[in-house]
């Protein structure tokens, strides 16, 4: 196999098993939290959103094209007329991380290996892919007069992956601790 | 283009320095460089001895500073046999993996001078 197929092969994996994986964490914070949604896609606790970040973190733009068919997977797909938005929508689920992530590594002088990044990026990092999803998002709403919820949404959406983002790497955080010093022991 | 491993090894390594989960404090490896020095010299380290030591500012600081290098998995307690009250300290196997490569790097450094 060529070079240039071996790494297209690869980049389609990548770009299916984060869409995949997406989708399936998607579902399961609609089980969990389905009690805090204010609407059918917006939740103030979100946890996918820690996924995102990761995902663009570790893949770059594969991530983030994976994250948009990701996207395009959890979308009802019911009224043809909504074919335009849902395209859109979902290219906004992985461009507005993109964005705020090589935003970040360039404020933050963080290397493409990821040298440089710590905790406090982490945090950052969390934040400002909220701050970018919830603008880019609500703007697309607005713009295509599906807004429904006004300011609520731009804040819910923030809240949501602000929280998701902190449940989930809060959790990880605590996972490697609790394993390092287990490991420490034996 | 850098691994995928690498970029995930690092993004683990910043997360797992997540407050209030990150390593030790300035205090706590201060604490730990003096006990591998005294463990240096083969002796045990009684818990009473060190908690009455005046470098500390009080006993408890003491207890505490050596208790959260024991939760963290540095060094362990160890009761003495012949009275249980009694506790020393041990270096736990991370903390003892550290003074062998020490020890690696200073008897390696030492061969150098004598070569040179």
């Amino acid at each position: 196999m060529t070079g240039v197929m071996e790494r297209s092969l690869k980049a389609i994996l990548v770009v299916g098993a984060v869409a995949l994986l997406w989708l399936t964490v998607f579902r399961f914070n609609i089980l969990l939290f389905s009690n805090t949604a204010l609407s059918e896609r917006i939740h103030w606790i979100f946890l996918p959103a820690a996924f995102r970040i990761i995902a663009v973190l570790i893949y770059g733009w594969r991530g983030a094209v994976g994250l948009m068919l990701g996207a395009y997977l959890t979308l009802p797909h019911a009224n043809p007329d909504d074919v335009f938005y849902e395209i859109l929508l979902s290219i906004s689920s992985g461009v507005a991380p993109l964005i705020a992530v090589l935003l970040c590594q360039r404020l933050f002088t963080i290397r493409n290996d990821l040298s440089g990044l710590n905790a406090w990026h982490v945090i950052a990092l969390s934040i400002s892919c909220a701050f970018a999803n919830s603008i880019v998002l609500n703007l697309l709403m607005w713009a295509m007069g599906k807004q429904q919820n006004g300011v609520s949404a731009v804040w819910a959406i923030f809240v949501g992956d602000v929280l998701g983002a902190a449940i989930v790497i809060g959790a990880i955080a605590l996972v490697l601790d609790i394993a390092l010093r287990f490991m420490r022991r034996t | 283009m850098p691994s995928t491993a690498i970029r995930l090894l690092k993004l683990i390594r910043a997360i797992r320095d997540l407050p209030p989960f990150s390593k030790l404090v300035e205090a706590e490896a201060q604490l730990l460089d003096d006990l591998i020095a005294l463990s240096h010299e083969n002796q045990k380290i009684r818990l009473s001895d060190l908690m009455s030591d005046d470098r500390y500012p009080s006993p408890s600081t003491a207890y505490r500073r050596v208790n959260s290098l024991r939760q963290k998995g540095f060094v362990n307690f160890e009761s003495d046999p012949l009275d249980r009250r009694v506790k020393f300290i041990r270096l736990a196997k991370i903390s003892r993996q550290y003074v062998e490569l020490l020890d690696a790097g200073i008897v390696h450094i030492s061969q150098d001078d004598v070569s040179a």
